[in-house]
């Protein structure tokens, strides 16, 4: 009797023990945030923002700028809306696009005041917490600085024949506004130009910085937060601002609208804006669009980095076009 | 490879109809293996007709003559088309060759060549592709740099980031396919035919020329299709080379914003031009005459000796080897402990911080997660359906409707993949079953694509199993069902086991239909690979393409220790 009396307590504690279980793990929020920056910045922003809010965990899904479009775009047509809470893109213009079809949830953060006006929807629905500036990367132990180019337009020198690297813009998102951005300052002439110098083009956004550092490839657009990263690493590159600028990548949040877990979005969406993630991402490189924070270690202030003119509206339009032509002119 | 009955060929003998007709719960069960079966090839295959028309809201085919509006559609057509000619022409010269070599001379090493040889199958052509970046790169190039240096020429011999290049990376894993497919005819051919001609005097190139080519036709005929279907469905290689194909271009099609009107217009056209290789290929098997030298046990040849040609013909060989299986892995292995993969050799370069990387990554792990789980779910579920299905089409041969059923299940095998997954996604993106968006999507692409290999492979291990057990079993009154599983599995069971491993190999590193499905937490572990290299680190991707690499043996070698019987199972 006495065993069966334990044996059942023993029964009683195991379950009530597993109900807590179950009790406690249903309190964990999983946000879904997709973006297009990578893991090595993203991820750790993430980890950061579940070690301050215990209870939420954040599971991250990285890929190039267009497939994880792409994907977004099969979504709203298989399920109704987009899967994730929470985006980051570096793509301004789609991420315009989804808010304009009704796809973003405008949200008034009291932290949005802390950030620059041009980097803000004047409705709420989507907001910049950072920039990245794409330079011109090249091999400093194979090309010294005298012949290393110096402006955009210098690319198009018959000397760098054989020697220049592209991201493919038709599965890199920089890759497309690369290629937009020259032929908003130059036509299309710029890239058929380009490609009677055979340069390798590569499907990710930055598949090109093995290339050039190997010295496969000497040259090519590359983000500022790689460039520091390998000059950190004592890696033989060394980059140029281009006489007309270097072309600015703002990367949006924004939380789709009808996510279930709205509540836990906007306290990530606040993370992501904070002083607090602006420090990190400052740390990693990135210039962050907040008014009380400077430029990342070695470079000046957003407002002092010589910029080239973009039109986001009018890449979106020409995109698709400019893809077209990219791809007849480059790809074998 | 055995051959793939596709046409309804010969008569059918009348079946007594009345016992047949009852519905019994084996009878049901085997029906619903088939329906199942049917509908993993008639959906994608169907939605890819109106797909397009469901999307438009009416009768839509302006799709179809789209794609030839498109010059890069076009453009991509040919270029697929060209490379898979190219390929499966060099495949079979080269893979020919090399099961002559193997299977009828005195080639020095040959029984361990047959076995590396099957490591070249098992090697996935974008982990080929990535190592030849790093060996045949125009300017860095490793074996590029040495042979600029050795002549002290200017310019670099070979550019792998060429249609060339991609040609050459195609053509080492074909030629595994046209190996594997020639030596098993060489190996079952009658030996008496070529025994004869070399009594009466015969030299050993005029008998391989005249008895031995001619008689094993078919099957080199076979496998050159085989290369042509498999190098029509590559997406990998030709995306990491910039090579413009119908599988690079169909999942541009799939991007923002798609356009899954002309994704369907220019997977239909690959899927023609597929199937027309299979039909040729059937062709080829069914030729009249095969099974007169073609049988189980015969007269065994005798060694041709290759005499002075023995080292060159060694050199070929291993030639074959080191270009895509040791030198692949060995950029891998030392990529993936490296810290920069183009620094100077030294043991300061050395690290092991790119498989830290992978362990810790949310995404790798995911990916490979998923890969595991996908490849063991779609094998063994596979092996499942076959082992009923390949049963029926060897014992239920007299039946027109098993004929049929067995014709149609086959088809897939000459679908690219990537085909497959763009109907897939027409047919489970809406309601009432939407699929995408979850890995279930992926595990359907991998169970349509490898179900007719599985069958054909138990199909054959039936064919060779004589009935008289089976009869036996039912004479003394036991059920369907109980002699099925109770004697013809048992007795298939290494087969069976076999079937596992033919379908878990290709699935976990398979990359061209789940780069389309993949969704969210639902990657792949190719797909991972490839994220990572797009995301500039090339020494972590190595590292993963290893990491599979010792996945897929792990898994391969404890699978056949623990399930692999030597003696027959001892039925009670």
């Amino acid at each position: 009797m006495q065993s069966h009396m334990s044996g059942r307590f023993f029964g009683v504690a195991v379950i009530a023990l597993l109900l807590g279980a179950v009790a406690a793990r249903a309190q964990d929020t999983e946000l879904q945030f997709y973006t297009s920056v990578p893991r090595e910045l993203s991820a750790p922003l993430a980890e950061r923002f579940t070690a301050m809010n215990s209870g939420i965990k954040v599971n991250l899904f990285e890929a190039g700028a267009e497939t994880v479009l792409g994907k977004m775009e099969l979504e709203i047509r298989s399920a109704g809306r987009i899967q994730a809470d929470v985006i980051w893109l570096e793509e301004p213009a789609a991420v315009k696009q989804f808010a304009d079809d009704g796809r973003l949830e405008p949200y008034a953060s009291s932290e949005l005041e802390n950030v620059l006006p041009i980097f803000r929807d004047p409705q709420g629905r989507f907001v910049a917490n950072q920039v990245a500036f794409v330079f011109i990367m090249y091999n400093a132990k194979k090309m010294s600085s005298d012949k290393a180019p110096k402006s955009w337009k210098d690319l198009t020198d018959s000397r760098f024949a054989k020697q220049l690297i592209f991201a493919n813009p038709r599965v890199s998102g920089t890759g497309a506004t690369v290629a937009s951005a020259m032929v908003q300052a130059y036509g299309l002439v710029y890239w058929e130009s380009i490609a009677k110098l055979k340069p390798i083009l590569v499907s990710g956004s930055e598949g090109m910085i093995s290339t050039i550092v190997q010295g496969e490839r000497l040259a090519g657009p590359i983000h500022n937060y790689t460039i520091g990263e390998l000059l950190e690493k004592k890696q033989p590159i060394a980059y140029v601002v281009p006489t007309e600028g270097g072309i600015a990548l703002p990367a949006y949040v924004a939380i789709a609208r009808g996510t279930p877990k709205l509540e836990a979005a906007k306290k990530f969406y606040d993370f992501m804006i904070s002083k607090e993630a602006a420090g990190q991402l400052v740390k990693d490189g990135m210039f962050s669009t907040r008014t009380d924070v400077p430029g990342p270690k070695g470079w000046p202030s957003i407002g002092e980095v010589k910029t080239m003119p973009f039109d986001w509206t009018q890449h979106a339009r020409a995109k698709a076009e400019i893809k077209a032509k990219f791809a007849d002119l480059m790809e074998k | 490879m055995t051959g793939i009955e596709l046409g309804a060929s010969g008569r059918h003998r009348d079946v007594p109809a009345t016992p047949q007709l009852t519905l019994s719960p084996h009878r049901l069960f085997a029906a619903m293996a088939c329906g199942f079966a049917l509908l993993l090839v008639v959906l994608p295959m169907g939605w890819l007709f109106i797909g397009p028309s469901i999307e438009s809201g009416r009768l839509d085919v302006d799709f179809l003559a789209e794609v030839f509006g498109q010059r890069r559609l076009v453009g991509a057509l040919l270029n697929t088309i060209e490379a898979s000619l190219a390929t499966s022409l060099l495949a079979t010269v080269i893979g020919v060759a090399l099961a002559l070599l193997v299977a009828r001379t005195d080639l020095p090493l040959r029984r361990i060549f047959s076995t590396l040889i099957m490591g070249s199958f098992v090697t996935s052509s974008y982990l080929v592709a990535f190592a030849y970046i790093v060996l045949l790169g125009p300017n860095a190039g490793v074996i590029n740099q040495a042979l600029m240096r050795l002549f002290g020429l200017d310019e670099a011999l070979f550019d792998i980031y060429s249609f060339e290049g991609y040609v050459f990376v195609a053509t080492l894993e074909a030629t595994s396919l046209v190996f594997m497919t020639v030596v098993a005819a060489l190996r079952t051919l009658d030996g008496s035919l070529e025994n004869s001609a070399r009594i009466l005097g015969a030299k050993a190139f005029r008998v391989i020329g005249t008895i031995t080519l001619p008689l094993t036709a078919p099957a080199i005929g076979a496998g050159a299709l085989v290369a042509f279907i498999s190098t029509l469905s590559l997406y990998g290689a030709p995306a990491i080379l910039g090579v413009r194909v119908v599988p690079t271009e169909i999942q541009a099609l799939l991007g923002y914003p798609a356009r899954f009107d002309l994704a369907a217009g220019v997977s239909l056209y690959l899927m023609v031009l597929a199937l027309g290789g299979l039909l040729l290929y059937q062709r080829l098997l069914n030729r009249p005459g095969r099974f007169v030298t073609l049988t189980g046990k015969g007269t065994p040849t005798e060694t041709l000796p290759l005499g002075r040609w023995r080292w060159p013909a060694f050199a070929f060989a291993w030639t074959y080897i080191l270009l895509s299986l040791f030198l692949p892995y060995a950029v891998l292995g030392y990529a993936s402990l490296s810290k920069a993969v183009g620094a100077d050799l030294s043991l300061e370069n050395l690290t092991l911080a790119n498989y830290a990387f992978i362990l810790r990554d949310q995404l790798s792990m995911r990916g490979l997660k998923n890969s595991l789980l996908l490849a063991v779910g779609a094998a063994l579920v596979a092996a499942m359906l076959a082992s009923i299905i390949g049963f029926m089409a060897v014992r239920l041969r007299e039946q027109r409707t098993m004929r049929a059923v067995d014709a149609v299940l086959m088809l897939p095998f000459g679908i690219p993949s990537v085909v497959i997954a763009v109907g897939l996604i027409l047919a489970f993106i809406r309601p009432p079953l939407v699929l995408y968006g979850t890995i279930w999507i992926i595990g359907l692409a991998y169970l349509t694509k490898y179900l007719p290999i599985a069958v054909r492979t138990i199909a054959a291990v039936y064919e060779q199993i004589d009935s008289s057990l089976e009869e036996a079993s039912r004479i003394v009154g036991a059920s369907p069902t109980t002699t099925f599983t109770k004697i013809s599995v048992p007795l298939a069971w290494n087969g069976i086991v076999s079937v596992v491993f033919v379908v878990f190999i290709p699935c976990f590193s398979e990359l061209s239909a789940s780069i389309l499905l993949v969704s969210p937490y639902n990657e792949t572990a190719a797909f991972a690979m490839i994220t990572t290299w797009g995301g500039g680190s090339f020494e972590a991707t190595c590292a993963t393409g290893v990491i599979m690499l010792a996945i897929t043996l792990c898994v391969t070698l404890v699978g056949h220790a623990a399930f692999v019987r030597s003696a027959p199972i001892v039925i009670r």
